[in-house]
């Protein structure tokens, strides 16, 4: 596990789509374009929830356009919208008292999304391009214990039923899969994106 | 489709990241993008309608303007977009995801001129001779939008006098429906056999549900656009469990309004009696109990 403190990670300078200049309407839609998918993601892994996660990275892009005249054009565009998006999840945090993740813990999901997005603006492949290539790689029970709870919706019960195991072996199996995607998506950070 | 962890007891940040990465691909399968969410976005920062001026008053005129803008504004316009995303269809059941973008002017926001209220005192009143002159609105078309049966999006675009006290909000409702069966009409949608509807942590079991298409102005705040029949409606966090004879979404507020009601409990709510005329109204955060008559 590789931590890395966000204070570290926001002093990137800009090397994604280094002609794209947010003050212009036209190519802060193209970053809307761009950048909406990770940060959906990330929102998502913040607050867990699909909607919440809808709001807070729509939102973070209005505040984004108010504030763009700010925005300093030699730093990184999607480092800032991370930074906006923290900001919102923790106004959602406060809003709804929740629970809130350490600074441990949003630095290490910050990092993982920050090395996708650097990834995508260096070879173009996304972190779901990514992620289906090792999914095909996962070993059978796991890939059916994955595709039944995340691609089919079930529960961990009903996931039990149709694979007839516990549902304490499908909360393991999940739990390995996982695993074994994360092992398997920081390799291909590492390799260039044609090998397969 | 759940998450596999409870937001009280998160997964490790690195499971997290990974977790969150298989719930959106398992979302997008199927679909190449998120045109609603963009779509949204757009309209809310580099496609502003209230960025640009079509509405051109002489100066000397605009305070008469003013006040036959405000009464426009006030009414609270809402435009609503629905899209219609079709998510799979397994077997032979339905499965889709029905999308509304509640797009409407705020009236609490109004100056205070506007307000009913105001103790401005009139010192003297005379007629205005200057000419107004009105441009024609422009209509913003967007054919990007990727819906069922939406080709295209009408906005009516307001001047300068109108941008100051009639802010836009934007709110997305997302329903998702399953069903064995679906017709679509002219209208509407119609879903039957099985239904069963997710919207805001409720689950809604139907006889039949009735989801209003868009039209190409959108739909007027009073439209039905989504109705329910015979439904039981269920609620976890805090337990509720509603029988009616039917359901109605009401899009401003993000309410379902549940009347003619059979059966009523929840646990926060022991004391509460609920007859046939009664009309519950629900929110993921709230409840309230109003008469039909």
């Amino acid at each position: 596990m590789h931590l890395v403190r966000i204070s570290d990670i926001s002093d990137i300078p800009a090397e994604q789509s280094p002609n794209l200049d947010p003050k212009k309407d036209e190519d802060f839609a193209e970053l809307v374009h761009l950048n909406h998918r990770e940060l959906l993601i990330y929102a998502r892994a913040l607050c867990r929830d699909h909607s919440t996660a809808c709001d807070i990275v729509q939102d973070s892009f209005v505040v984004a356009h108010e504030k763009v005249r700010t925005f300093d054009v030699t730093r990184d565009f999607a480092t800032w919208m991370r930074g906006i998006v923290r900001n919102k999840y923790r106004e959602w945090v406060r809003k709804n008292m929740r629970y809130e993740l350490t600074d441990g813990q949003l630095a290490q999901i910050d990092a993982d999304i920050a090395a996708w997005q650097q990834k995508r603006s260096e070879s173009d492949s996304s972190v779901l391009e990514a992620l289906s290539r090792c999914l095909d790689r996962l070993p059978d029970n796991l890939k059916e214990a994955v595709h039944a709870c995340y691609f089919e919706g079930r529960t961990g019960e009903e996931a039990a039923e149709v694979l007839s195991i516990a549902p304490a072996a499908v909360r393991k199996r999940l739990q390995r899969a996982r695993s074994m995607l994360k092992q398997c998506l920081d390799r291909k950070l590492t390799t260039p994106s044609e090998e397969q | 489709m759940n998450s596999h962890s409870e937001p009280e007891s998160p997964l490790p940040p690195d499971e997290l990241f990974v977790d969150s990465a298989l719930l959106e691909k398992a979302r997008l399968d199927g679909e190449k993008n998120d045109e609603v969410l963009i779509r949204s976005i757009l309209l809310k920062t580099v496609e502003q309608p209230f960025r640009h001026e079509t509405l051109h008053l002489s100066p000397a005129a605009d305070r008469k303007s003013w006040f036959t803008t405000v009464a426009f504004a006030a009414a609270a316009v809402a435009l609503l977009l629905t899209v219609l995303t079709n998510l799979s269809v397994r077997d032979t059941r339905q499965e889709e995801e029905v999308v509304f973008l509640v797009q409407y002017a705020d009236d609490s926001a109004t100056t205070p001129a506007a307000d009913k209220n105001s103790k401005a005192a009139v010192k003297s009143t005379r007629p205005v001779e200057e000419t107004v002159e009105i441009g024609t609105p422009d209509f913003v078309v967007s054919p990007s939008i990727v819906a069922l049966d939406l080709d295209w999006e009408l906005t009516t675009i307001f001047g300068q006098s109108v941008r100051d006290f009639a802010p836009r909000t934007m709110r997305r409702a997302t329903f998702r429906i399953e069903a064995d069966n679906a017709i679509e009409q002219a209208r509407e949608k119609i879903y039957s056999g099985n239904v069963i509807v997710y919207y805001e942590g409720f689950r809604v079991e139907a006889e039949q549900l009735r989801v209003a298409k868009v039209s190409h102005s959108g739909v007027s705040q009073d439209s039905n656009t989504v109705t329910g029949s015979n439904v039981i409606l269920r609620q976890d966090h805090p337990e509720r469990l509603v029988k009616a004879e039917k359901i109605e979404f009401r899009p401003l507020s993000g309410s379902l309004v549940l009347s003619r009601v059979r059966e009523f409990s929840g646990e926060n709510e022991t004391g509460l009696e609920v007859n046939g005329e009664s009309q519950i109204v629900l929110t993921a955060d709230s409840i309230s109990l109003d008469s039909e008559l």
